[in-house]
């Protein structure tokens, strides 16, 4: 029986602060003025209770303090306020690189990074062969570390750290890099060591990933524990906290993850700008497949929300689409309060759409034949 | 103040990674060059044969029993003075492993350590060569000196785990020991000999003062056949027990904070 409680964890860490100085950032007598450490808040609210076969997906944009919670969560950081309990092994894997010497060989190198997450010298002697067959590099354990390539390191890396089976598994998404092949190997095993630990945290970024592996989600806003709960409603609230954020922001997490967003699609036509105004033309459905109620206009870094709008009925949309009626087009007048320089708007403009100002989508695609003018 | 106590004998229980780890870090560093292990002898056979040699002949000195005092200071003091110097860094150099959670830091400080152990322990063919010119060592002796290396690993470890506690939280050690140990090896008779600093004496006085004297004294003099004064004794005794003490004491407050002083 294996069980992972937080009750009202908060964290602060010391921080070290070098001013720059009266000329901002390029003062060289501030550099050697020394710095400034304090105490700053990381992690707050932290609640959560996991049980036998509880998989918990960590999410929260960069900075989060993702990495840290699961810092808390291994022993690494003693906890401010609160209290962490946990029954069953411990094994984190934040680090795939940890341990690895660099003019040791591959072999060496197993019975280093095993060593170091607590395996016996004799167990390892026992695996060597499978870990080595897994990272696909049987012929290269006589090889030195440094003759590796980061791909090649990390698969060795993964391979060790899941050579055991934990009774709680902590990791931070790493899954990144390897060749398209090992990647899916990977994603087995992956889902072996998932299915085989009682409980699972995962770290990442990726809400598709943690949909298909994940029953809960625990968000993070600012070190803050913001949403623990069911997977799929984690998901819609990390959603909402994406949709506040930039649409940069937006665009990054849209393109690494189409589950996000669902299949909200679209195209931005026309862009005009005259008297003072900044006309947008173009269609769109929200991820929910209705009509957007709300139009986001973002350029020189503010946003502007129209609820306002002309609706278009647009019959070659509606066969696109394959619908029978509804008004997808639109084209949205933005009045500008104040001057703002043409090339500006034009050219950083990015619009999205959505069925509140909460829960925008992705910017709009410029197909080619889109219209960019002033005047 | 068990937990150190407690992380020790866990450390004993499963050196796997601290001994595994330690040893590679001392063969891997040769391997890139052409002569490969020779240069793990080299150091000692420099001091030994080549300032040893040097020194001994500008002194007029007899050069057998120069060549042995110098030997075994040299390799003594390297092996108490790597210690210290690394000690500051100890856990700052293994945060990546605590940050994975693993906080017995006990393994942090035993790893390097034993990789001085090992340093030391390749130069011992090469002392024992020097002695071979000597009287013979006796039995007694002989026992003396391995209790003493026993006792000067007991207080490398115990003021290792004090000096990284404080090296975690303020780097600045690093700096003071770095500089302060090169001093030392001058103030200490490694190229002079002790006797040049009778008791009673402002000189002598000052030698008595240096712990690395006694640390030096009771791992080299049996074995050379002189005689270890009385003090070294309760030096030893009264420094192994505060270290002890104060190991304990700061590592059952301190340990847990270590990761975030990082």
């Amino acid at each position: 029986m294996a069980m992972l409680r937080a009750y009202n964890v908060s964290l602060e860490l010391p921080t070290e602060v070098h001013r720059t100085g009266r000329k901002g950032y390029s003062d060289l007598l501030a550099t050697v003025s020394g710095s400034v450490r304090y105490q700053s808040s990381i992690l707050s609210g932290i609640n959560f209770e996991a049980v036998d076969g509880d998989r918990i997906g960590v999410m929260g944009l960069n900075g989060a303090g993702k990495t840290t919670l699961l810092r808390v969560l291994n022993g690494a950081y003693a906890p401010t306020s609160g209290v962490i309990r946990a029954e069953g092994n411990r094994q984190s894997l934040l680090n795939p690189l940890l341990g690895f010497s660099e003019y040791a060989s591959v072999a060496e190198n197993i019975f280093l990074r095993g060593t170091a997450m607590g395996l016996r010298y004799k167990q390892l002697k026992a695996v060597v062969g499978e870990i080595l067959e897994f990272a696909g590099l049987e012929e290269r354990a006589e090889y030195p570390l440094y003759a590796l390539s980061s791909g090649q390191r990390m698969r060795l890396g993964f391979s060790i750290t899941t050579a055991v089976q934990p009774d709680i598994l902590l990791m931070d998404e790493w899954l990144s890099t390897g060749d398209a092949t090992f990647v899916e190997r990977a994603r087995e095993r992956m889902k072996s060591r998932f299915e085989g630990s009682r409980i699972v945290v995962l770290a990442s970024h990726s809400t598709s990933l943690l949909r298909n592996t994940c029953n809960k989600a625990l968000v993070l806003e600012k070190g803050r524990m913001a949403f623990f709960g069911d997977i799929v409603d984690g998901i819609e609230y990390y959603r909402d906290v994406i949709s506040k954020a930039s649409a940069d922001i937006r665009d990054a997490a849209a393109m690494a993850d189409p589950v996000l967003f669902g299949s909200s699609q679209g195209v931005l036509e026309r862009v005009r700008l005259a008297g003072g105004q900044v006309e947008v033309t173009g269609w769109g459905i929200d991820d929910r497949g209705k009509q957007p109620a709300v139009v986001c206009l973002e350029f020189g870094g503010e946003k502007h929300l129209l609820e306002r709008f002309e609706r278009v009925r647009r019959d070659d949309v509606n066969d696109f689409l394959g619908k029978r009626g509804g008004e997808y087009g639109f084209k949205a007048i933005l009045v500008l309060e104040s001057k703002i320089d043409d090339a500006t708007v034009l050219q950083d403009i990015k619009v999205s759409l959505g069925p509140s100002a909460s829960r925008l989508g992705p910017p709009l695609p410029f197909v080619r034949a889109s219209v960019v003018e002033a005047g | 103040m068990s937990l150190l106590f407690r992380h020790l004998a866990d450390s004993f229980r499963k050196p796997d990674h601290w001994l595994y780890a330690a040893w590679l870090d001392v063969i891997t560093r040769y391997r890139k060059t052409v002569l490969g292990l020779f240069w793990i002898f080299f150091p000692t056979i420099v001091y030994i044969w080549g300032l040893g040699g040097f020194l001994g002949a500008i002194q007029g000195t007899d050069m057998h029993p120069y060549l042995a005092h110098i030997g075994f200071g040299f390799v003594i003091f390297r092996l108490i003075s790597t210690v210290v110097m690394e000690a500051g860094s100890s856990f700052v150099s293994y945060q990546s492993y605590i940050y994975e959670g693993n906080l017995r830091l006990t393994d942090f400080t035993l790893r390097p350590l034993f990789r001085a152990l090992v340093h030391f322990l390749f130069a011992v063919p090469l002392l024992a060569i020097v002695l071979t010119g000597e009287g013979g060592v006796t039995f007694t002796g002989f026992a003396i000196s391995l209790g003493g290396t026993l006792v000067v690993l007991v207080n490398l470890f115990f003021y290792g785990v004090l000096i990284g506690l404080v090296g975690a939280r303020y780097p600045d050690i690093n700096d003071f020991l770095g500089s302060v140990m090169l001093a030392v090896f001058l103030v200490t008779p490694i190229i002079w000999l002790a006797e040049a600093a009778p008791s009673g004496t402002l000189q002598g006085d000052l030698m008595r003062a240096n712990p690395f004297h006694h640390l030096l004294a009771i791992m080299r003099e049996p074995l050379l056949g002189k005689p270890l004064e009385d003090m070294t004794y309760y030096y030893l005794a009264g420094m192994t027990t505060i270290g002890i003490v104060l190991a304990a004491t700061f590592y059952g407050r301190f340990a847990k904070r270590v990761p975030t002083w990082l």
